[in-house]
């Protein structure tokens, strides 16, 4: 019955359609919002709720046939509230405070489906033993929203009821989504609620909610979040920060450097900490300092405060004079009860003290801590916003930390340089609010396909570089290549149709230029990028010349 | 029994009216007549002899059954006139009330604009059936 000329013609008459009414929409909720405005003044209360009802009734039923599904749902919920509140005239309180929020919420959450943000990927690049995600969300609407964004970066999502978290049998967590909303009662039941369900589970909990206060985020903190995000969800920093956190949320043990001169008690914290996960380095001596940190890459200090011809508060303050090391958390470890002599050592650098003896429970928790805010703290200023990579002076520090440890301890590593295809037409054509989804989308992608070992840096623009350790060109070439594949499989929406975007890649390893600088092999790299450009892009080229010039 | 081709649609809201004639006339294929209120629908029906009407039930001044009422009167409405009612709340009662009318048939809203004349379509194939 419908030919396809005619349905065309249809749609693009539907999309006016749509257009007309989301305008239309807008003078709906200015009326709205004066109608609730005026509730609270009683004489006219009832003919105001007759109003506010005809006006949902109206969006409830016209909504959805202009696409508007989730905002028809809300309106629906809405009249069915305001209706009990007119048949039911004893109870004034139950049209909720947030109803309106709500509804523009509905709206906007529209609307990003819609404009040019979306961002739709293929199944393709779920990668089997994928991060899972529990999602505890009441609106089935917002959830399915939720789960097929995030399976599009390459989660496992799982929605679930709050009342079956202990009883499913998905996959073990790596992290739970849940919207703080999801169980009634007042604010102590749900903190006790969700303290009592969450004691036993291990991984990190992002909590969502309408609400943006300090309150909110309070309750989400106590309730044992580690994150809170407000609704409308911005899906693609929400996929930023959960691949961050389950990429980096403690799998890589953490490194301590103990300065002790007392071999034993040296070797007692050593174990202690090993045994708790941690890798230790211990040195006794001070005159080591700058060689071992720069080796070893500590990411806490524990020291004695006194040590044979110079004070742990010295060896602190010349750390806080070094740029590298300067936030670097320093404990003390002293019997010293003279404590005009440890506020000294305090003022001079140093985070904490321990008191010999040490109670080595504490000192386990101290060190996770510190170690934790430490990482957070690195994140947040070597990491660029929109992907979540490494800086361009990071990803460069990088390189010259894996050249210099290859000359020490010889190893092969490979550097990849990589860049977004025609990036200038996607921004011409779509603006650059797509174009940094495109970015992000590549930032992300990046994360799920690399080892946490491996330094993925934006090195500008729509350029990124990786350095990967114990991987040789050829195994660069396979690695980055099955990343340009997925990223090819990307479906980008802007300006309302769909499009996506290819890459290049050039590939280089150490091997190629043993005795040359980190510098030279970087250039290597872009050489090969730059004939994978010219060679029709849309394919990784490897400098060694022999993983070939494929086409894409 | 041969396909409808006149629909005769009352509907109060006009982005709806203009949604309704995209999904019935451009994509069903339907001839129809859209009309703004109960009153404009009893001056056209005659003229028009439609087989299918489509009534909104909530409408200013006269409503949906209302409307049918005032057509019964006017005799515009024969046995193999389908009649149907669109509505956002579509509860039991609400079905059994407009049944005991001689309305079987509810078209809920919000409708889909795609697939509204096929809904139709097969509403009509069970009406004659």
């Amino acid at each position: 019955m419908v030919d396809s000329t005619r349905s065309n013609v249809a749609g693009y008459r539907l999309a006016t359609l749509k257009k007309a009414y989301a305008e239309r929409l807008e003078s709906e909720f200015r009326k709205l919002e004066a109608l609730a405005d005026r509730l609270d003044e009683p004489p006219s209360r009832n003919d105001t709720l007759h109003e506010m009802h005809r006006a949902l009734h109206t969006i409830a039923g016209a909504a959805g046939t202009f696409g508007f599904h989730l905002l028809g749902q809300k309106a629906r919920e809405l009249e069915q509230l305001v209706a009990k509140d007119l048949t039911e005239p004893g109870e004034k309180t139950l049209i909720p405070v947030a109803w309106f929020t709500e509804l523009k919420e509905a709206l906007a959450a529209h609307n990003r489906e819609q404009s040019t943000e979306t961002v739709k990927a293929s199944q393709q690049t779920i990668i089997d033993g994928s991060p899972c995600i529990w999602l505890v969300e009441r609106d089935d609407i917002l959830a399915g929203y939720a789960q097929s964004q995030l399976t599009s970066f390459g989660f496992q999502v799982f929605h679930l009821d709050a009342g079956d978290l202990k009883t499913t049998d998905h996959p073990a967590p790596d992290l739970l989504l849940i919207d703080h909303h999801a169980v009634q009662g007042d604010v102590t039941e749900r903190q006790s609620f969700w303290q009592t369900l969450l004691e036993d589970v291990g991984c990190p909990i992002f909590f969502m909610g309408a609400e943006e206060s300090f309150n909110a985020r309070l309750q989400a903190f106590r309730a044992g979040g580690q994150g809170y995000f407000v609704k409308p969800l911005d899906m693609i920093k929400l996929a930023s920060h959960i691949s961050q956190i389950i990429r980096t949320d403690d799998h890589e043990p953490g490194r301590i450097l103990i300065i002790e001169d007392d071999r034993e008690l040296a070797m007692y914290f050593q174990s202690t900490l090993e045994q708790a996960g941690m890798q230790v380095a211990v040195l006794d001596q001070a005159d080591q300092l700058f060689e071992t940190v720069s080796e070893f890459s500590p990411e806490l200090v524990l020291m004695d405060l006194r040590l044979p011809d110079v004070t742990g508060a010295e060896l602190a303050g010349l750390l806080g004079q070094s740029e590298r090391w300067a936030h670097l958390p320093v404990v003390y470890i002293s019997a010293e009860s003279n404590s005009r002599l440890r506020n000294q050592a305090l003022l001079q650098g140093g985070d904490a003290f321990l008191e010999k003896p040490v109670d080595t429970g504490i000192l386990v928790r101290l060190c996770l801590t510190r170690i934790r805010k430490l990482r957070e703290l690195e994140r947040t200023r070597n990491r660029d916003s929109l992907t979540g990579l490494l800086k361009h002076a990071n990803i460069k520090e990088a390189l010259q930390l894996q050249w210099k440890l290859a000359q020490r301890r010889p190893q092969t590593f490979g550097v990849v340089m990589l860049d977004i295809d025609h990036f200038k037409t996607v921004n011409d054509t779509y603006g650059h609010v797509v174009g940094d989804t495109v970015i992000a989308a590549a930032g992300t992608l990046l994360r799920q396909h690399f080892r946490i070992t491996d330094k993925l840096g934006r090195y500008g623009g729509e350029e990124f570089t990786l350095v990967l350790p114990d991987c040789d060109a050829d195994q660069a070439w396979q690695l980055v290549d099955r990343l340009r594949k997925d990223f090819a499989d990307i479906k980008f929406v802007g300006n309302g149709e769909p499009f996506s975007c290819t890459l290049s890649a050039g590939v280089a390893d150490n091997r190629q230029c043993p005795s040359d600088t980190a510098e030279a092999l970087l250039e290597k790299a872009d050489q090969a990028l730059y004939r994978a450009k010219h060679a029709g892009r849309n394919r990784v080229v490897s400098a060694s010349g022999l993983t070939g010039v494929r086409p894409g | 029994m041969s396909a409808p081709e006149k629909v005769l649609y009352v509907e109060d809201d006009p982005d709806i009216r203009e949604i309704a004639t995209l999904a019935l006339r451009d994509v069903g294929g339907f001839t129809l007549k859209t009309c703004e209120s109960g009153d404009e629908a009893l001056r056209s029906v005659q003229a028009f002899a439609p087989q299918v009407i489509l009534l909104d039930v909530m409408m200013p001044g006269m409503n949906g059954p209302e409307t049918l009422a005032a057509l019964r009167e006017q005799d515009a409405i024969t046995d193999s006139t389908l009649v149907m009612f669109m509505t956002a709340k579509v509860h039991p009662d609400e079905l059994q009330r407009y049944k005991k009318m001689g309305v079987e048939h509810v078209i809920s809203k919000p409708f889909d604009p795609m697939t509204l004349a096929d809904e139709i379509r097969l509403i009509w194939d069970g009406f004659n059936g």
